[in-house]
Protein backbone atom coordinates (compact mmCIF):
# COMPACT_ATOMS: atom_id res chain seq x y z
CA UNK A 1 0.00 0.00 0.00
CA UNK A 2 3.26 2.31 1.19
CA UNK A 3 5.00 1.36 -1.92
CA UNK A 4 2.06 2.24 -4.01
CA UNK A 5 1.14 5.43 -2.68
CA UNK A 6 4.86 6.38 -3.22
CA UNK A 7 4.83 5.43 -6.81
CA UNK A 8 1.85 7.06 -7.64
CA UNK A 9 3.15 10.19 -5.69
CA UNK A 10 6.22 10.00 -8.13
CA UNK A 11 4.43 9.72 -11.32
CA UNK A 12 2.67 12.39 -10.32
CA UNK A 13 5.48 14.32 -9.70
CA UNK A 14 7.15 13.67 -13.10
CA UNK A 15 3.96 14.25 -15.05
CA UNK A 16 4.17 17.48 -13.09
CA UNK A 17 7.90 18.10 -14.76
CA UNK A 18 6.43 17.30 -17.86
CA UNK A 19 3.43 19.91 -17.64
CA UNK A 20 5.61 22.74 -16.29
CA UNK A 21 8.11 21.62 -19.09
CA UNK A 22 5.77 22.13 -21.67
CA UNK A 23 4.43 25.33 -20.26
CA UNK A 24 8.06 27.30 -20.26
CA UNK A 25 7.77 25.66 -24.18
CA UNK A 26 4.28 27.29 -24.52
CA UNK A 27 5.91 31.09 -23.25
CA UNK A 28 9.11 30.49 -24.99
CA UNK A 29 6.87 30.42 -28.23
CA UNK A 30 4.97 33.07 -27.39
CA UNK A 31 7.70 35.34 -26.28
CA UNK A 32 10.65 34.13 -28.86
CA UNK A 33 13.45 37.37 -27.93
CA UNK A 34 13.36 36.25 -23.78
CA UNK A 35 14.39 32.62 -24.34
CA UNK A 36 16.64 33.66 -26.67
CA UNK A 37 18.26 36.11 -24.78
CA UNK A 38 18.63 33.89 -22.21
CA UNK A 39 19.81 31.16 -24.50
CA UNK A 40 22.56 33.16 -26.06
CA UNK A 41 23.80 34.05 -22.13
CA UNK A 42 23.93 30.10 -21.39
CA UNK A 43 24.93 28.72 -24.75
CA UNK A 44 27.89 31.24 -24.98
CA UNK A 45 30.41 28.59 -23.54
CA UNK A 46 29.67 26.14 -25.82
CA UNK A 47 28.90 28.64 -28.59
CA UNK A 48 32.51 29.64 -28.13
CA UNK A 49 33.84 26.19 -27.83
CA UNK A 50 32.30 25.03 -31.02
CA UNK A 51 33.73 28.03 -32.81
CA UNK A 52 36.91 27.57 -31.58
CA UNK A 53 37.16 23.82 -32.52
CA UNK A 54 35.75 24.72 -36.33
CA UNK A 55 37.56 27.48 -36.86
CA UNK A 56 40.60 28.54 -34.29
CA UNK A 57 43.95 26.92 -36.48
CA UNK A 58 45.61 25.81 -33.04
CA UNK A 59 46.79 22.34 -32.29
CA UNK A 60 43.86 20.38 -30.86
CA UNK A 61 40.70 21.63 -32.89
CA UNK A 62 43.20 21.22 -36.29
CA UNK A 63 43.67 17.72 -34.96
CA UNK A 64 40.05 17.20 -34.27
CA UNK A 65 39.26 18.55 -37.33
CA UNK A 66 39.00 16.60 -40.60
CA UNK A 67 42.02 16.75 -42.89
CA UNK A 68 39.92 14.90 -45.77
CA UNK A 69 37.66 17.94 -45.62
CA UNK A 70 40.20 20.60 -45.42
CA UNK A 71 41.92 18.77 -48.30
CA UNK A 72 38.87 18.83 -49.95
CA UNK A 73 38.29 22.34 -49.75
CA UNK A 74 41.44 23.18 -50.88
CA UNK A 75 40.77 21.74 -54.32
CA UNK A 76 37.55 22.84 -54.61
CA UNK A 77 38.77 26.56 -53.89
CA UNK A 78 41.46 25.85 -56.59
CA UNK A 79 39.60 24.92 -58.94
CA UNK A 80 37.34 27.96 -58.46
CA UNK A 81 39.85 30.01 -58.12
CA UNK A 82 40.53 28.76 -61.71
CA UNK A 83 37.66 29.66 -63.22
CA UNK A 84 37.37 32.89 -61.87
CA UNK A 85 40.65 34.19 -63.12
CA UNK A 86 39.06 33.23 -66.70
CA UNK A 87 35.93 34.81 -66.05
CA UNK A 88 37.60 38.18 -64.88
CA UNK A 89 37.58 40.03 -67.95
CA UNK A 90 33.92 39.29 -68.91
CA UNK A 91 32.91 39.81 -65.21
CA UNK A 92 34.52 42.72 -65.09
CA UNK A 93 32.65 44.38 -68.01
CA UNK A 94 29.74 43.03 -67.09
CA UNK A 95 29.75 44.62 -63.55
CA UNK A 96 31.00 48.32 -65.15
CA UNK A 97 28.04 48.12 -67.47
CA UNK A 98 25.24 46.92 -64.63
CA UNK A 99 26.56 49.83 -62.18
CA UNK A 100 25.96 52.32 -65.11
CA UNK A 101 22.30 51.14 -65.61
CA UNK A 102 21.59 51.36 -62.16
CA UNK A 103 23.07 54.86 -61.69
CA UNK A 104 20.72 55.60 -65.00
CA UNK A 105 17.84 54.18 -63.07
CA UNK A 106 18.83 56.45 -60.33
CA UNK A 107 19.50 53.10 -57.36
CA UNK A 108 22.26 53.70 -55.28
CA UNK A 109 24.09 50.64 -53.75
CA UNK A 110 22.67 49.88 -50.80
CA UNK A 111 24.83 49.57 -47.41
CA UNK A 112 26.33 45.71 -46.66
CA UNK A 113 27.86 44.12 -43.75
CA UNK A 114 30.46 41.86 -44.56
CA UNK A 115 30.22 38.51 -42.21
CA UNK A 116 32.36 35.71 -41.90
CA UNK A 117 30.78 32.14 -41.93
CA UNK A 118 31.49 30.26 -38.67
CA UNK A 119 29.14 26.68 -39.74
CA UNK A 120 28.03 25.70 -42.62
CA UNK A 121 24.71 23.28 -43.15
CA UNK A 122 27.00 19.93 -43.16
CA UNK A 123 28.44 21.78 -39.52
CA UNK A 124 24.97 22.25 -38.23
CA UNK A 125 22.14 19.82 -37.22
CA UNK A 126 19.99 22.25 -39.30
CA UNK A 127 20.05 22.96 -42.92
CA UNK A 128 21.56 27.11 -42.05
CA UNK A 129 24.31 29.10 -42.03
CA UNK A 130 25.89 31.02 -39.06
CA UNK A 131 27.56 34.14 -39.75
CA UNK A 132 29.32 35.87 -37.35
CA UNK A 133 27.52 39.14 -37.02
CA UNK A 134 24.42 40.02 -34.83
CA UNK A 135 21.87 42.64 -34.08
CA UNK A 136 25.04 44.16 -32.56
CA UNK A 137 26.78 45.01 -35.83
CA UNK A 138 22.66 45.64 -37.15
CA UNK A 139 22.20 42.44 -38.72
CA UNK A 140 18.49 42.32 -39.33
CA UNK A 141 16.12 39.52 -39.02
CA UNK A 142 14.03 39.19 -42.91
CA UNK A 143 17.68 41.12 -44.18
CA UNK A 144 18.80 38.98 -47.99
CA UNK A 145 22.37 37.51 -47.55
CA UNK A 146 24.24 37.53 -50.64
CA UNK A 147 28.03 36.08 -52.27
CA UNK A 148 29.70 38.81 -53.77
CA UNK A 149 27.78 41.38 -55.54
CA UNK A 150 24.36 40.25 -56.49
CA UNK A 151 24.23 36.23 -55.99
CA UNK A 152 21.41 36.07 -53.20
CA UNK A 153 21.88 32.80 -50.70
CA UNK A 154 19.33 33.11 -48.42
CA UNK A 155 17.59 35.61 -45.23
CA UNK A 156 18.64 35.76 -41.97
CA UNK A 157 15.98 33.75 -39.90
CA UNK A 158 17.76 34.62 -36.30
CA UNK A 159 20.01 36.90 -34.82
CA UNK A 160 21.84 36.89 -31.70
CA UNK A 161 23.69 39.55 -30.12
CA UNK A 162 27.37 37.94 -31.91
CA UNK A 163 25.97 35.72 -34.69
CA UNK A 164 22.94 34.86 -36.72
CA UNK A 165 21.41 32.12 -38.60
CA UNK A 166 20.94 32.59 -42.36
CA UNK A 167 17.91 29.87 -43.97
CA UNK A 168 19.48 29.47 -47.74
CA UNK A 169 16.94 29.75 -50.67
CA UNK A 170 17.57 26.20 -50.86
CA UNK A 171 16.77 25.04 -47.70
CA UNK A 172 13.87 22.53 -47.43
CA UNK A 173 10.40 24.74 -47.21
CA UNK A 174 11.96 27.88 -48.38
CA UNK A 175 9.16 28.92 -51.32
CA UNK A 176 10.01 32.21 -53.59
CA UNK A 177 8.95 33.97 -56.80
CA UNK A 178 11.61 33.31 -59.16
CA UNK A 179 11.50 34.38 -62.49
CA UNK A 180 14.02 32.55 -65.45
CA UNK A 181 15.46 34.24 -68.56
CA UNK A 182 15.63 32.23 -71.41
CA UNK A 183 11.54 31.28 -71.52
CA UNK A 184 10.93 34.35 -69.35
CA UNK A 185 8.34 33.16 -67.23
CA UNK A 186 7.80 33.74 -63.77
CA UNK A 187 6.84 30.46 -61.68
CA UNK A 188 7.42 29.55 -57.79
CA UNK A 189 11.01 28.06 -56.64
CA UNK A 190 10.97 25.70 -53.53
CA UNK A 191 14.59 24.66 -51.71
CA UNK A 192 14.97 20.88 -51.77
CA UNK A 193 18.04 20.48 -49.35
CA UNK A 194 21.85 19.63 -50.50
CA UNK A 195 22.25 23.23 -51.94
CA UNK A 196 19.26 22.37 -54.26
CA UNK A 197 16.30 24.54 -55.23
CA UNK A 198 13.44 23.49 -57.93
CA UNK A 199 11.22 25.06 -59.97
CA UNK A 200 7.83 23.71 -61.36
CA UNK A 201 6.75 24.73 -65.57
CA UNK A 202 4.00 23.63 -67.01
CA UNK A 203 5.09 21.17 -70.22
CA UNK A 204 5.66 22.93 -73.39
CA UNK A 205 7.69 26.06 -72.04
CA UNK A 206 11.20 26.04 -73.29
CA UNK A 207 13.19 25.55 -70.17
CA UNK A 208 16.85 24.93 -70.84
CA UNK A 209 19.93 24.34 -69.01
CA UNK A 210 21.60 27.22 -68.15
CA UNK A 211 18.56 29.59 -67.93
CA UNK A 212 19.69 32.30 -65.31
CA UNK A 213 17.11 32.20 -62.13
CA UNK A 214 16.22 35.44 -60.55
CA UNK A 215 14.58 36.31 -57.30
CA UNK A 216 12.52 39.94 -58.41
CA UNK A 217 11.73 40.18 -54.82
CA UNK A 218 15.27 40.72 -53.63
CA UNK A 219 17.49 43.86 -54.87
CA UNK A 220 19.83 42.89 -56.95
CA UNK A 221 18.72 38.91 -56.72
CA UNK A 222 20.05 36.54 -59.10
CA UNK A 223 20.14 33.14 -57.79
CA UNK A 224 21.95 30.86 -59.74
CA UNK A 225 21.38 28.71 -63.40
CA UNK A 226 19.25 25.81 -64.33
CA UNK A 227 21.23 23.27 -64.07
CA UNK A 228 19.31 20.12 -64.77
CA UNK A 229 15.49 19.39 -66.39
CA UNK A 230 13.49 16.71 -65.35
CA UNK A 231 10.84 16.68 -68.26
CA UNK A 232 8.69 13.67 -69.02
CA UNK A 233 5.82 13.58 -71.88
CA UNK A 234 3.59 11.63 -70.12
CA UNK A 235 3.52 14.19 -67.02
CA UNK A 236 1.89 17.90 -66.88
CA UNK A 237 4.66 19.87 -65.31
CA UNK A 238 8.71 19.64 -65.91
CA UNK A 239 11.31 20.22 -63.22
CA UNK A 240 14.15 22.40 -63.25
CA UNK A 241 16.64 22.01 -61.14
CA UNK A 242 18.95 24.80 -59.68
CA UNK A 243 22.74 24.87 -57.82
CA UNK A 244 23.66 28.01 -56.64
CA UNK A 245 27.40 28.98 -58.43
CA UNK A 246 29.14 28.28 -55.17
CA UNK A 247 29.47 25.40 -53.43
CA UNK A 248 27.37 26.65 -50.20
CA UNK A 249 30.15 24.06 -48.32
CA UNK A 250 33.13 26.29 -49.49
CA UNK A 251 31.66 29.55 -48.09
CA UNK A 252 34.25 32.08 -46.16
CA UNK A 253 32.62 35.82 -46.37
CA UNK A 254 28.58 36.64 -47.28
CA UNK A 255 27.62 39.94 -47.29
CA UNK A 256 25.05 40.77 -45.72
CA UNK A 257 22.17 43.32 -47.57
CA UNK A 258 19.27 45.53 -45.39
CA UNK A 259 15.77 44.80 -44.75
CA UNK A 260 15.00 47.53 -47.70
CA UNK A 261 16.39 45.34 -49.99
CA UNK A 262 13.39 42.66 -49.72
CA UNK A 263 10.37 43.68 -51.90
CA UNK A 264 7.09 41.85 -50.16
CA UNK A 265 4.30 43.90 -52.38
CA UNK A 266 3.43 41.92 -55.12
CA UNK A 267 3.06 45.06 -57.81
CA UNK A 268 6.48 45.73 -57.23
CA UNK A 269 7.59 42.20 -57.85
CA UNK A 270 5.40 42.21 -61.15
CA UNK A 271 6.80 45.57 -61.85
CA UNK A 272 10.68 44.19 -61.75
CA UNK A 273 9.41 40.80 -63.72
CA UNK A 274 8.22 43.15 -66.06
CA UNK A 275 11.47 44.83 -66.22
CA UNK A 276 13.33 41.51 -66.51
CA UNK A 277 11.00 40.38 -69.49
CA UNK A 278 11.69 43.96 -70.98
CA UNK A 279 15.43 43.99 -70.92
CA UNK A 280 16.01 40.74 -71.90
CA UNK A 281 14.50 41.78 -75.41
CA UNK A 282 16.93 44.68 -75.56
CA UNK A 283 20.63 44.19 -77.02
CA UNK A 284 23.19 46.98 -76.62
CA UNK A 285 25.68 45.43 -79.25
CA UNK A 286 23.14 45.45 -82.60
CA UNK A 287 23.86 48.59 -84.12
CA UNK A 288 20.37 49.55 -86.10
CA UNK A 289 21.10 50.65 -90.17
CA UNK A 290 18.36 53.43 -91.11
CA UNK A 291 18.87 54.00 -95.13
CA UNK A 292 17.59 57.39 -96.18
CA UNK A 293 17.32 58.43 -100.27
CA UNK A 294 17.33 61.82 -101.30
CA UNK A 295 15.30 63.24 -104.48
CA UNK A 296 18.15 65.58 -105.31
CA UNK A 297 20.76 63.23 -105.84
CA UNK A 298 21.06 60.03 -107.85
CA UNK A 299 23.41 58.06 -105.20
CA UNK A 300 22.02 56.65 -101.81
CA UNK A 301 23.73 57.81 -98.62
CA UNK A 302 23.78 55.23 -95.64
CA UNK A 303 23.81 56.44 -92.49
CA UNK A 304 24.44 54.15 -89.47
CA UNK A 305 22.84 55.24 -85.87
CA UNK A 306 24.02 53.64 -82.95
CA UNK A 307 21.18 52.73 -80.01
CA UNK A 308 22.08 54.77 -77.40
CA UNK A 309 22.57 52.12 -74.15
CA UNK A 310 21.10 54.67 -72.01
CA UNK A 311 17.77 54.69 -74.34
CA UNK A 312 14.86 52.64 -72.82
CA UNK A 313 14.02 49.66 -74.41
CA UNK A 314 10.79 49.27 -76.44
CA UNK B 1 28.45 14.07 -20.26
CA UNK B 2 25.85 16.33 -19.99
CA UNK B 3 28.42 18.76 -21.75
CA UNK B 4 29.50 16.13 -24.11
CA UNK B 5 25.88 15.74 -25.49
CA UNK B 6 25.32 19.03 -25.96
CA UNK B 7 28.51 20.49 -27.30
CA UNK B 8 28.47 16.61 -29.97
CA UNK B 9 25.21 18.23 -30.96
CA UNK B 10 26.69 22.10 -31.44
CA UNK B 11 29.32 20.09 -33.78
CA UNK B 12 26.55 18.18 -35.98
CA UNK B 13 28.06 14.72 -34.48
CA UNK B 14 24.27 13.59 -34.47
CA UNK B 15 24.56 9.85 -33.79
CA UNK B 16 26.80 9.44 -30.93
CA UNK B 17 24.34 12.32 -29.43
CA UNK B 18 21.89 10.15 -29.50
CA UNK B 19 23.66 7.50 -28.59
CA UNK B 20 24.89 9.25 -25.55
CA UNK B 21 21.70 10.96 -24.53
CA UNK B 22 19.74 7.51 -24.97
CA UNK B 23 22.22 6.24 -22.07
CA UNK B 24 22.15 9.20 -20.42
CA UNK B 25 18.14 9.20 -19.98
CA UNK B 26 17.83 5.53 -18.67
CA UNK B 27 20.96 5.95 -16.24
CA UNK B 28 20.38 9.61 -14.45
CA UNK B 29 16.76 10.93 -15.99
CA UNK B 30 15.88 12.12 -19.59
CA UNK B 31 14.20 15.71 -17.70
CA UNK B 32 17.84 17.04 -17.06
CA UNK B 33 17.71 16.84 -21.12
CA UNK B 34 14.83 19.56 -20.95
CA UNK B 35 16.58 22.75 -20.01
CA UNK B 36 19.27 21.79 -22.36
CA UNK B 37 16.71 21.01 -25.33
CA UNK B 38 15.47 24.43 -24.54
CA UNK B 39 18.88 26.20 -25.29
CA UNK B 40 19.63 24.88 -27.67
CA UNK B 41 16.10 25.61 -29.74
CA UNK B 42 16.74 29.00 -28.14
CA UNK B 43 19.92 29.52 -29.81
CA UNK B 44 19.35 28.32 -32.97
CA UNK B 45 15.78 30.48 -32.81
CA UNK B 46 13.75 27.86 -33.33
CA UNK B 47 11.04 29.72 -30.53
CA UNK B 48 10.65 31.98 -33.91
CA UNK B 49 9.19 29.28 -36.03
CA UNK B 50 8.72 25.56 -34.09
CA UNK B 51 10.70 24.02 -31.50
CA UNK B 52 11.11 20.78 -32.32
CA UNK B 53 13.82 19.33 -30.09
CA UNK B 54 11.91 21.11 -26.64
CA UNK B 55 8.81 19.48 -27.71
CA UNK B 56 10.78 16.13 -28.54
CA UNK B 57 12.73 16.10 -25.18
CA UNK B 58 9.40 16.00 -23.44
CA UNK B 59 7.96 13.75 -25.29
CA UNK B 60 11.01 11.56 -24.64
CA UNK B 61 10.67 12.62 -21.12
CA UNK B 62 7.34 10.98 -20.71
CA UNK B 63 8.56 7.88 -22.84
CA UNK B 64 11.00 7.26 -20.53
CA UNK B 65 9.09 7.47 -17.59
CA UNK B 66 6.61 4.80 -18.62
CA UNK B 67 9.30 2.88 -20.13
CA UNK B 68 12.28 2.98 -17.59
CA UNK B 69 10.17 0.88 -14.65
CA UNK B 70 10.06 -1.63 -17.97
CA UNK B 71 13.70 -1.71 -18.52
CA UNK B 72 14.43 -2.00 -15.16
CA UNK B 73 11.54 -5.24 -13.91
CA UNK B 74 13.43 -6.61 -17.59
CA UNK B 75 16.79 -6.28 -16.00
CA UNK B 76 15.48 -7.74 -12.68
CA UNK B 77 14.03 -10.51 -13.96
Amino acid sequence: MKARLQRNSKRRRQLRLALVAFIIVCLGFLLPKIVTSISFVVTYPFHATNQWLQESSSLVPVFFRDRVTLEEEIKDLKNQVAVLENNDLTQGRLIHENKQLRSLLGTDEAERIAAAVIARPNELPYDLLQIDRGLDHGVEVGAPVFVGQDIVIGLVVHSAREYSFVSLVTSPGFESTAFITGSNVAVSMEGIGSGVARVKVPQGINLAVGDSVLLPSVEPGIFGQISFVESSPTQPEQFGYISPQLSINSLYFVSVGKLSQITRSSTEINEKIKQYAEDSLYNSEVDVIVSTTTATSTATSTEVMEIDSEQEPE
Amino acid sequence: MYIAIIILFFQNILIPAAILGLWFSFRFGAGFLIPAAIMIDGYFGNFYTFPYLSLFSILWYILTVYLSPRVIDLNEA
